[in-house]
């Protein structure tokens, strides 16, 4: 598996990599975050703001839009799903027929809510992933107050995750080379196979890695050499203030 | 307080080792017994499935056995000496991607010598003088391990052994999917240990050029305990329990 696409934009020189570290960069990325999963429904302008915020964030790290585009469409099925049944599900006065099923206004607008809500928190997500090194995230995850389970599954994870795509391609070339044309479901078959097969293999994998970890010395937490990064509590006040604020004006909008 | 090893050599006494995996119906090992002597090279040979892997995890406690003891240097593996008995043996596993699960290979190699307690400067500096010793230098230390070929890996497994200094090297199928450069690369630096080395591995002709004296095991029984070429001309024995060398191949 090719491993270069992770770090594909990491190496680039933008205002946002000059002006912030790794772990500020997490920082802005929650902070978003977190405004546009938690913000008030109906609060269209102060989702605009915060559309604007994070639109100066990829302007300011330069990065190809066709390319963060596809990043962000990755994750699109996760949101896009759930919100498609709201139409049909939230009571309203029906504004459009597709054919036997009525949607609702009051649900569509819910619907691209989330989408909206959504796309928002996953930009923000992906445009501070693709200018900032795996390992450079490792860090700056290492310095948040997150369970050490969580932590050590990160490291391990991006560790681990591209010997797993191997195998995964490599079984999947086998059974395609002894299936000659086969059709597309027994192809979808095969391939739901291979990924019980690679899930028992993962399961092995990990027994051995933990007894190689117990045989140096592993107790309960991965050390690292470096320290933890870490940012000011003046800068993560400043970056929670910025969101913060949006967010409240977000709920006067609302009540107001 | 750090309690790392610093490269005094250990030797190794197992008593009537027996061990069965949990719902296992035959025994893995059965009475084994042996005595290594510290700075000895040893290897420990037999076919797949013989129990070569299962004996080398009782070194540092991974297994627990079902009857008989462990001792290293004078020292028991028993649970509660663990935490030493792990800084005096140093376990390399077959799959050197099983051993390399941190983000780089400075941080690969500085794992052990942490979790022991030593402190990031100490831990770092054994982590750089282990991976120079392997052949791994300045650039190579921030290297992540799916970026290097299969050389490099097992040299950089071994590495993260050897920055704990430990007494006892011990080597589960060291040379396994290894070219003829990165066999040489393996035997070269084994060869130059003082520690005590056991080397466990099916490649007998690699046993032979690295440690003088053999142990051959199969179906979980020690068989025979002779000098490596002694072992390495007994046809008759090697074809019985299953070992068969790579000129062979021309011969027959």
């Amino acid at each position: 598996m090719g491993f270069a696409h992770l770090d594909r934009y990491a190496g680039r020189e933008s205002w946002l990599t000059e002006h912030t570290s790794p772990s500020q960069r997490i920082w802005i990325a929650l902070a978003a975050a977190f405004a546009a999963g938690l913000m008030p429904a109906g609060a269209w302008r102060a989702l605009a703001v915060l559309a604007v915020v994070i639109a100066l964030g990829v302007w300011s790290a330069r990065l190809p839009v066709g390319a963060l585009a596809r990043r962000i469409g990755q994750a699109l099925p996760f949101f896009l799903l759930p919100a498609l049944a709201l139409p049909i599900s939230v009571p309203g006065p029906t504004v459009l027929e597709v054919g036997p099923v009525s949607l609702s206004g009051p649900g569509l607008l819910r619907a691209a809510e989330i989408v909206a809500r959504a796309t928002l928190a996953v930009s923000a997500v992906a445009v501070v992933v693709s200018v900032t090194r795996a390992t450079d995230l490792l860090r700056g995850l290492d310095g948040l107050p997150l369970p050490r389970l969580v932590k050590s599954s990160l490291s391990l994870g991006y560790r681990y995750v591209y010997l797993l795509n191997d195998e995964l391609d490599r079984t999947a070339r086998a059974i395609r080379s002894r299936m000659g044309d086969a059709s597309r479901l027994r192809l979808w078959r095969a391939r739901a196979s291979t990924l019980a097969h690679l899930l028992w293999r993962a399961h092995d994998r990990g027994t051995r890695i933990h007894a190689a970890m117990l045989s140096r010395g592993y107790r309960d937490r991965l050390p690292m050499l470096q320290p933890a990064a870490t940012v000011s509590p003046v800068w993560a006040l400043a970056i929670a203030g910025l969101f913060a604020a949006i967010w409240l004006g977000g709920l006067m909008e609302v009540i107001g | 307080m750090s309690c790392l090893g610093s490269d005094a050599a250990w030797g190794l006494e197992i008593a009537g080792l027996d061990y069965r995996y949990p719902g296992a119906s035959a025994p893995a090992l059965s009475g084994i017994s042996m005595t290594i002597e510290p700075g000895e090279h040893v290897a420990i040979v037999g076919p797949n499935g013989a129990g070569k892997s299962t004996l080398l995890l009782h070194l540092n406690g991974i297994l627990e056995p079902t009857a008989g003891s462990v001792r290293v240097g004078s020292m028991a593996v028993l649970p509660e000496n663990l935490p030493e008995v792990r800084t005096r043996v140093g376990l390399v596993f077959q799959d050197p991607d099983d051993q390399l699960f941190m983000p780089t290979l400075l941080e690969d190699a500085a794992f052990g010598p942490l979790c022991h307690g030593a402190s990031r400067d100490e831990a770092e500096e054994r982590a750089r003088r282990a991976l120079l010793s392997v052949g791994l230098g300045e650039v190579d230390a921030g290297r992540a391990a799916h970026h290097l070929s299969g050389g490099e890996k097992r040299r950089a497994a071994l590495a993260t052994v050897l920055s704990l200094e430990p007494g006892l090297l011990a080597l589960d199928e060291p040379t396994e999917s290894l070219d003829g450069r990165g066999r040489r690369q393996i035997a070269e630096i084994l060869r130059a240990r003082s520690q005590t080395v056991i080397v466990v591995t099916h490649d007998v002709e690699f046993a032979a050029a690295v440690c003088r004296r053999m142990l051959l095991i199969d179906r979980g029984t020690l068989i025979a305990d002779r000098p490596a070429a002694d072992i390495l001309n007994d046809t008759d024995l090697l074809l019985e329990h299953g070992l068969e060398l790579a000129r062979w191949l021309h011969d027959r």
